[in-house]
């Protein structure tokens, strides 16, 4: 095995093995049963209250409390929680190893300090398709397994838009890839300030601190915030709810993930020239 | 045996900030031999040892392993050398057995259950293998930290501070596995410790620095053999007063001091067959003579301290 290979087995099998990325994985299985119980309780009786305001414009057939619904409705509430879940991981796989000690064994090995980043950067990529594939499977297949299949009425900026069932598959595809993407964004920043310091929490609270103030200054429609707002990547993190418009404003999404590419590859050669820069003295 | 040194140092400078912790330290390190690297809190010995493992980059100056520039042959050097830096610490979360599996795919070396058993019984551990890091004392850890330094058979191991937390037993196996290593494979050790006696004892070769900078390289034999040796003598029983032989000029001049059943005192090594005599003349019967270099003096007079 290369010695990049052997790094990087040895990252993976930390990540599956360190308790903390249970917590993750926890927090979003709870989530997502804890949402389908309430909606299977309560659901419809919410529902009907909704739909109520739309039936004087015209008459809602069939089932509108589905799995997709459900699947929509998960998304956009773990749109928050998802970046911390992913910092808490990724923001502690270099900071954490120097607070702890165990990068002195790691540095001091035929790895070069270059193939032990990005071998972090992949394992904290590969923890964020966990958790991914895990918040897909709870909203989307175990959701749909509950609440059956059906036409999604998603509600978004431009108003109420009915997605058919035959026609949602792709832009779930489409939609869990630029939450990747999105939270790769998050997984890099998250990497590059553990890079930057000693200690495990101070990189996670500050990727949090960084999205709420991008989030904030993405809220307001103000003239000095609008100059900055194309290039936060907060602003491209939600651009998966475009998916759900009719019709799909394609070009706005390539746009982002464009966007979203660019800071993950900065965030990465960032955090490469860092952590190639710094002296070890923890 | 090659006569390249193993490290080579040359005009090391490092500084953290307006601080330089390192001032143009050079030194060399030569094979098969097991050098101790001494000085006080503060003196730019982690630093220095940090620097040699690549762990901190200097501003300025050379560091050559077995002749060649770490700056450039990393990879090939790092496979060659093992250490503990500063203090051995591990993945809590996972077992011994783990870890070292773990540290051994990183050095690129395909490991069986039987080296690794070799290893762990080594240093003292088997048995304990499976049990989790963060249940091993300061001490288990020590030795689990030694076996990774061993794991892929390396020709120069750096040990900074390794006898802290050892029982005395454990001081006394360590001494035992490095003198093993050195005489059996040839390991050269660059071994930095506050115990000035376990140094003493084992080091064939001592660097000093004090404050960043060198005070003195050299074979421990030859920089001693300058001082006075501290000899005592065990006598049968405890004299009830200061026995009158001690008014003979040759205790008196040398300073002795009756302590209990033991007499110790200040003299070169010559002076020794002159002390037996005067032992046989005065009629004092004794158990056992010993005389030590007194490496600790030796290291305040040449720090200042």
């Amino acid at each position: 095995m290369s010695s990049f290979g052997a790094i990087l087995k040895n990252e993976l099998y930390k990540t599956i093995r360190r308790p903390r990325s249970y917590i993750g994985i926890g927090v979003i299985s709870f989530i997502c049963v804890m949402l389908q119980s309430a909606f299977y309780q309560d659901g419809k009786e919410i529902l009907s209250f909704v739909t109520q305001q739309f039936e004087s414009t015209f008459q809602i057939q069939g089932e509108v409390l589905n799995g997709n619904l459900i699947c929509f409705i998960v998304l956009q509430t773990l749109i928050v929680q998802m970046p911390l879940l992913v910092a808490l991981v990724t923001g502690d796989l270099v900071s954490g190893e120097i607070a702890q000690g165990t990068i002195r064994f790691l540095l001091t090995r035929p790895a070069s300090r270059t193939q032990i980043i990005i071998a972090k950067w992949i394992a904290g990529l590969f923890y964020t398709l966990i958790l991914l594939l895990v918040l897909g499977f709870f909203a989307l297949f175990v959701s749909k397994w509950i609440f059956g299949d059906g036409d999604l009425m998603a509600l978004n900026s431009e108003g109420l838009t009915v997605i058919r069932a035959d026609d949602i598959q792709w832009r779930w595809g489409l939609a869990f890839v630029i939450a990747f993407l999105s939270l790769g964004v998050v997984a890099g920043l998250a990497n590059l300030l553990s890079a930057i310091m000693d200690n495990s929490i101070t990189p996670i609270v500050s990727v949090m601190a960084i999205i709420i103030v991008f989030t904030i200054i993405g809220m307001f429609d103000l003239p000095s915030f609008d100059l900055v707002k194309p290039f936060l990547f907060t602003t491209h993190m939600i651009s998966w709810k475009s998916l759900f418009e009719d019709p799909v404003p394609m070009q706005d999404i390539l746009f982002s993930c464009g966007v979203l590419v660019v800071h993950i590859i900065v965030f990465l050669l960032a955090s490469i020239w860092i952590f190639n820069k710094k002296d070890m003295k923890a | 045996m090659s006569k390249i040194p193993v490290i080579s140092a040359k005009n090391l400078v490092k500084n953290y900030g307006n601080f330089r912790a390192v001032d143009d330290i050079s030194f060399e390190v030569m094979p098969g031999s097991i050098c101790g690297f001494l000085g006080p809190n503060g003196s730019g010995k982690s630093t220095t040892l940090r620097m040699m493992t690549d762990l901190i980059r200097p501003d300025s100056g050379e560091i050559l392993w077995f002749g060649e520039s770490l700056k450039s042959h990393r990879s090939s050097i790092m496979n060659r050398i093992g250490c503990i830096i500063e203090k051995p610490d591990f993945y809590t979360y996972l077992s011994a057995l783990e870890n070292l599996q773990l540290l051994g795919r990183a050095s690129g070396c395909r490991k069986t259950k039987a080296d690794y058993d070799e290893l762990l019984q080594l240093v003292g551990l088997k048995g304990r293998e499976k049990d989790a890091v963060k249940a091993y004392s300061h001490g288990m850890k020590q030795r689990l930290g030694l076996a990774q330094a061993l794991l892929h058979q390396p020709e120069v191991v750096i040990l900074d501070e390794p006898n802290t937390g050892l029982d005395p037993q454990g001081i006394i196996d360590l001494r035992e596995v490095i003198l093993q290593l050195n005489r059996e494979k040839g390991i050269t050790f660059l071994f930095s410790s506050h115990i000035l006696n376990e140094v003493q004892e084992i080091c064939t070769d001592l660097i000093v620095i004090h404050k960043g900078k060198m005070v003195v390289q050299g074979p421990t034999t030859e920089l001693l053999s300058q001082q006075k040796l501290r000899v005592s003598i065990e006598l049968p029983e405890k004299p009830d007063t200061a026995p009158s032989w001690l008014g003979n000029p040759f205790f008196t001049e040398r300073h002795a001091v009756l302590d209990g059943r033991y007499l110790d005192l200040q003299m070169s090594k010559e002076e020794i067959p002159l002390l037996l005599e005067n032992l046989q003349k005065v009629g004092q019967s004794f158990y056992r003579i010993d005389y030590r270099n007194q490496l600790e003096k030796y290291f305040l007079e040449i720090t200042n301290q």
